[in-house]
């Protein structure tokens, strides 16, 4: 039996489930470094004229839109991992999938890193993007239903440790690799391979440590104390556990497949257009000169919106352990909808105050809709296959990851294109926005507990097909 | 210090902190790198 299998990772007596959080965040602080791939990307585009400051590359230099397409294929392989390997994660356990999501997200930067040496940009896509994107899937889901069995009591909070780590992995990810660029720029070369290299080298020890700390409790473990709950006639938290295939054509699983996506669409299209949009609100034509929001602003911006942005993981998945999920729900598409229709009115007054405040509070029920979604799910389908259920349901994130920025952007250039100032032209994108969340409003209220004839017990489980 | 049970080694050993450390020190410095570029937007 080997050290990777599930057996061997079951939690001795006295083992601490205080101690599988910092696992799990080690997993995620390091697949997290994805959203902080954009650093890569200007430097990536001059590896042939070895001059980051140049207006334009030299003739064979990669375009952004080229290069671009790394974090779109990671993001699509992470969707896709966490999709068809969910039945694998929950059979083998967080162990032997946490060495495998290091070993490919790892390996991916040391495959980028010799297709930055060989200027080859469909090695950099397969390291990065497909390599690393399936190493993403499998380290998002991995620690999910171990931690929720470790926290019957407080699912919320412990799944809203590890994937605040998700959202915590840019603000690392970010300054390192612009700091190790640095360190090895030099004689023409921008350093980006070395940078890939070390990232690669020091994530892999980081996961590994994340993989041999992780313990799975023993069956019929539960926290000192804790006796559950019993359920309430037609209560919104499940003692019953629902199989993969079966969540998978139950209503509630498509609702929630329809919060997830419109929390999310409402959410990305606007963190990934935050700097240009804020600099064309806050304009010096309409702040006055020398009033207006300069880039270097703009970049703080942005970083105050990753700061939210994984705070509100935490801060939302804890609340829902005593509001409940679906209020919390409630109050991410109310609020959310109520901001941003708010919002261009504060851009309207001019008051740059609400403005930020306004998008730092819709970025914090952003990343909360990410964080509370495992315990809802476990609510809703049981903890047994609670993490196979919110891989298949991650296949909303990448869909929202498509529909966010497009609809933002189009209908941004589409309003530009028809002569309305840059200033106003994003009133429209965020009464869709609104529009959307009010969507999610009533997808959210449709939720009800699961019928009888879906629970495990009351089925011949289906064969597997993974 | 007895870890003979669960309770034992509840938030209060030193071990759990220590381990916390270990993903904690990144995301400090990773969130106080931000803070810096942040402090941009209130200048």
């Amino acid at each position: 039996m080997g050290i990777l299998d599930r057996p061997q990772s079951v939690a001795g007596p006295g083992w601490s489930r205080w101690l599988v959080p910092p696992a799990a965040l080690a997993v995620h602080l390091s697949i997290g470094q994805i959203y902080g791939y954009s650093v890569f990307n200007k430097p990536l585009t001059r590896l042939l004229s070895g001059d980051v400051s140049a207006e334009t590359g030299a003739p064979g230099d990669w375009t952004l839109l080229q290069v671009g397409l790394i974090f779109s294929v990671a993001l699509f392989f992470l969707g896709a991992s966490s999709a068809l390997f969910g039945k694998w994660v929950e059979r083998e356990g967080p162990r032997k999938t946490m060495v495998a999501s290091a070993l490919l997200f790892c390996g991916g930067f040391f495959v980028a890193a010799l297709g930055v040496k060989l200027h080859s940009l469909l090695l950099v896509i397969f390291g990065n993007g497909v390599l690393g994107g399936i190493g993403l899937g499998l380290g998002y889901i991995s620690p999910v239903s171990t931690l929720i069995k470790w926290f019957p009591d407080r699912p919320g909070l412990a799944t809203g440790m590890a994937i605040m780590g998700f959202g915590g992995g840019a603000l690392i990810g970010s300054p390192l690799g612009t700091a190790l660029m640095g360190r090895f720029a030099g004689d023409g070369t921008l350093g980006v391979g070395s940078t890939f290299l070390i990232m690669g080298a020091v994530y892999l020890l980081f996961m590994l440590f994340g993989a041999f700390l992780i313990r799975v409790p023993a069956d019929g473990w539960t926290p000192p104390g804790w006796t559950p709950k019993p359920q309430a006639p037609g209560g919104m938290i499940s003692s019953h556990n629902v199989l993969v295939d079966q969540a998978f054509r139950t209503p509630q699983f498509w609702l929630l497949f329809a919060v997830l996506f419109l929390n999310v669409t409402a959410g990305i299209g606007v963190l990934g257009q935050a700097s240009v949009m804020i600099q064309e609100m806050f304009s010096d034509r309409v702040l006055g000169a020398g009033n207006g929001v300069t880039a270097a602003a703009a970049a703080g911006f942005v970083g105050l919106l990753s700061i939210f942005n994984m705070a509100g993981r935490f801060f939302w998945s804890s609340t829902s352990d005593r509001i409940g999920r679906k209020p919390t729900y409630m109050i991410f598409f109310a609020l959310g909808a109520a901001l941003y229709f708010l919002i261009p009115m504060f851009g309207n007054m001019g008051s740059l105050i609400l403005f930020v405040a306004g998008f730092c509070v819709i970025m914090s029920m952003y990343g909360g809709g990410f964080a509370t979604i495992p315990a809802y799910l476990r609510d809703m389908f049981g903890t047994a296959n609670v993490g196979a259920i919110h891989g298949r349901l991650l296949l909303a994130w990448s869909a929202a990851a498509i529909v966010g920025p497009s609809l933002v952007n189009g209908f941004r250039d589409q309003q530009i294109a028809s002569g309305v100032p840059a200033a106003q032209a994003y009133s429209t994108t965020m009464s869709i926005m609104a529009a959307l969340l009010v969507v999610g409003f009533v997808a959210n209220l449709l939720v009800r507990p699961v019928a009888e004839k879906f629970w495990a017990e009351n089925r011949t489980p289906a064969p597997s097909h993974d | 210090m007895t870890r003979s049970t669960p309770e034992s080694t509840e938030p209060l050993s030193p071990v759990i902190y220590l381990t916390w450390l270990v993903p904690g020190i990144p995301l400090v410095w990773g969130v106080w790198q931000t803070l810096i570029k942040v402090s941009q937007l209130f200048q």
